[in-house]
C-alpha cells in the first residue's frame, strides 16, 4: 500500500499533477480505475488530486472533524487500494464516496462510545443489553441486505429530486443548506420533502413486513 | 427511563446502514444531482440553479483562469531573459534593436521582406547593413522643398536616423521609421528586392506596369496614378497610392521608380494634411542628390 502522501515524493508525479492543476483537468475515471488495476501508485496520487475535497466533504458531514476526516481519508484510498482488482466502479466518486461513508460512521460510532465510557449509567445499560438474545451476526447481515433492497426499492418508486434530496441529507449527510442550494429549492422546501419522504419510507417499510 | 428517541436509536442506526448499502445506479444518480448534473426531468423551480458540490467557486473559477495566464506570463519571462540575456536586449536577425526602436511598429517594408530577415544575420548581416548605409548616404532629400512640411519630414527623418546609427547598434534605420512618421510625411529608400514591390513591371518604354498594392493587418492601398518624373533623371517615373492605415490613418505614397535601379525611394503625405494636388506638387519638388 503506498503512501497517500508518496506523490510528494515522485517528481514525475507531482510535476505530471502540476501541469494537469494548471491545465485545469484531472484524470477521467476510467484511466485512474485502470491504475488501480494495474497496481500503479499514481491510482492514489490521482484519487487524491480528484477527489480528496469531495472525500473530505462526505466524511466531515458526519464526524465534523479535520483530523479524523483526513484517518477516514486514508483509510478509503487503502480500502480501494485493496479492493479495486475485484470491484470496477463505473463513477469512482460514488465508488470512494460510499468507502468513506462507512469509515466515517464508525469512527462516529467509536467516538461516542468511548463518551459513553465516562457514564456508568451507559455502561449499566450497555451492560443489560447483553443479557437479552439478538439475532446472530448472519442474520442481521441478512436483515441488514433485505433492509438495503427494500430502500432502494423504496426509492424507486420516488421522483427523481425526492429521491436525490434524500440520498444527498441520508446517505452524504449533507446540511440542508446545501441540498436546497444543489436543488434551487428554498430550505424549508426541503425539510418538508425529507418529512414526507421519511413518511412514506416507514409506511413502505411497514408495507414490507419491516418492524418500524 | 428510555425516552422514545432512545428507542427509536437503534433503528434508525440500521436504517442509516441500510442507506450506505443502497444500489449503485441510485448513488450514482444521486452524485450527479450534488454534483450539479441534473437529469432533464429536473423542473422544479429554477432548475439549473444548484451549483452542486464539485462545481467550481470563485477561487476555483479564478484558479482555472489566473493560474494558467500567470505561468504562461513567467514562463514569457523566463524564457526572454533566459534565452535573450535581458529583457532590454532584444535581437532581430542579426541586428540588435534599441530601447527606441522597441516602440516603433514593425510594419515596414524592410521588416516584411522575409529574405531581408533570412540575410541578416552574422557576416550577411553587417555586408547588406554597409550597402544599406551606403544607401542612405544618399537621401533622396528634396533640394527645393516647397512646404515647410516636406523640409521639416526630411529634416526629421535625417536627425531621427542619425540618432539611431550614433546611439543604437541598428544599421538599417528605415526599420525604426513609425508609422507616424510616414503618415505625417517623410522619404525613404526601398531596396527593389522589398516584397511589396517585387511585382512591378515595366514596359519597353520604362513606364512602371502593374499596381504595388499593400495589403497587410493594417494597411490597404488604393491606386491612384503613375506619371513620368523627369525631374528625377531619365527612366524615373511615380505610382501615386492611397494607403489607409487603421490605426495611423490616410496618406499619400509616391513610389519613385525606376527601371534600371536598384532601389527605390519612396514618398509619404498625410492625406488628412494635404490634397490629393498639393501632396503632387510636393512630389514633384523631389530631386536626387
Amino acid at each position: 500500500m503506498p503512501s497517500t502522501s508518496g506523490f510528494c515524493l515522485h517528481k514525475g508525479l507531482f510535476w505530471e499533477s502540476f501541469v494537469r492543476f494548471l491545465r485545469g483537468r484531472k484524470m477521467e475515471d476510467s484511466k485512474i480505475v485502470d491504475l488501480y488495476w494495474a497496481r500503479d501508485e499514481r491510482a492514489i496520487t490521482e484519487t487524491s488530486v480528484k477527489y480528496s475535497r469531495y472525500l473530505k466533504k462526505v466524511a466531515f458531514n458526519i464526524l465534523a472533524d479535520n483530523g479524523d476526516c483526513e484517518e477516514c481519508e486514508n483509510d478509503t484510498y487503502m480500502r480501494a487500494w485493496n479492493a479495486m482488482p475485484d470491484d470496477r466502479p463505473e463513477l469512482l466518486s460514488s465508488y470512494l464516496a460510499r468507502i468513506i461513508r462507512n469509515l466515517a460512521i464508525d469512527i462516529f460510532r467509536k467516538r461516542n462510545s468511548m463518551k459513553r465510557k465516562d457514564s456508568e449509567y451507559a455502561l449499566s445499560i450497555d451492560e443489560l443489553d447483553e443479557m437479552i438474545p439478538s439475532g446472530s451476526t448472519v442474520e442481521q447481515e441478512v436483515e441488514g441486505k433485505l433492509l438495503s433492497g427494500a430502500i432502494s426499492d423504496f426509492l424507486r418508486t420516488r421522483k427523481a429530486e425526492k429521491r436525490n434530496i434524500f440520498i444527498s441529507r441520508y446517505f452524504y449527510c449533507d446540511a440542508i443548506k446545501d441540498i436546497a442550494e444543489n436543488a434551487g429549492m428554498k430550505e424549508v422546501s426541503v425539510r418538508s420533502v425529507l418529512l414526507r419522504e421519511r413518511e412514506a419510507l416507514r409506511e413502505y417499510l411497514k408495507k414490507e413486513g419491516f418492524a418500524v | 427511563m428510555n425516552t422514545d428517541a432512545d428507542r427509536k436509536k437503534p433503528e434508525a442506526e440500521a436504517i442509516m446502514d441500510a442507506i450506505g448499502n443502497i444500489d449503485e445506479d441510485l448513488l450514482m444518480e444521486a452524485d450527479r444531482f450534488r454534483t450539479g448534473q441534473k437529469p432533464a426531468e429536473y423542473t422544479h423551480g429554477s432548475s439549473g440553479k444548484g451549483r452542486g458540490l464539485h462545481a467550481p467557486g470563485k477561487a476555483g473559477r479564478l484558479r482555472y483562469i489566473a493560474l494558467p495566464i500567470a505561468a504562461a506570463a513567467v514562463l514569457f519571462i523566463g524564457v526572454i531573459i533566459f534565452v535573450k540575456g535581458g529583457p532590454l536586449s532584444l535581437k532581430m536577425g542579426g541586428a540588435s534593436m534599441d530601447t527606441a526602436s522597441q516602440t516603433a511598429p514593425a510594419e515596414y517594408a524592410m521588416a516584411e521582406d522575409p529574405s531581408f530577415a533570412e540575410e541578416t544575420s552574422g557576416a550577411a548581416a553587417e555586408k547588406e547593413a554597409e550597402s544599406y548605409e551606403e544607401e542612405f548616404n544618399g537621401y533622396p532629400i528634396a533640394e527645393s522643398a516647397e512646404t515647410t512640411e516636406a523640409t521639416d519630414a526630411a529634416l526629421n527623418m535625417e536627425a531621427a536616423e542619425g540618432e539611431a546609427l550614433e546611439t543604437g547598434e541598428s544599421k538599417l534605420p528605415e526599420i525604426t521609421l513609425p508609422d507616424e512618421w510616414k503618415a505625417s510625411g517623410c522619404i525613404t529608400s526601398v531596396p527593389v528586392s522589398a516584397e511589396l514591390y517585387r511585382n512591378i513591371e515595366f514596359d519597353d518604354s520604362g513606364a512602371p506596369m502593374g499596381n504595388p498594392e499593400i495589403t497587410d493587418n493594417h494597411t490597404s492601398s488604393e491606386f491612384i496614378k503613375s506619371a513620368g518624373c523627369e525631374e528625377l533623371g531619365e527612366g524615373w517615373y511615380y505610382i501615386l497610392t492611397l494607403q489607409k492605415h487603421d490605426l495611423t490613418g490616410d496618406y499619400w505614397v509616391f513610389l519613385f521608380v525606376n527601371r534600371d535601379s536598384d532601389v527605390y525611394y519612396e514618398l509619404s503625405l498625410s492625406a488628412e494634411c494635404f490634397s490629393e494636388e498639393e501632396a503632387e506638387e510636393i512630389a514633384g519638388s523631389v530631386r536626387l542628390k
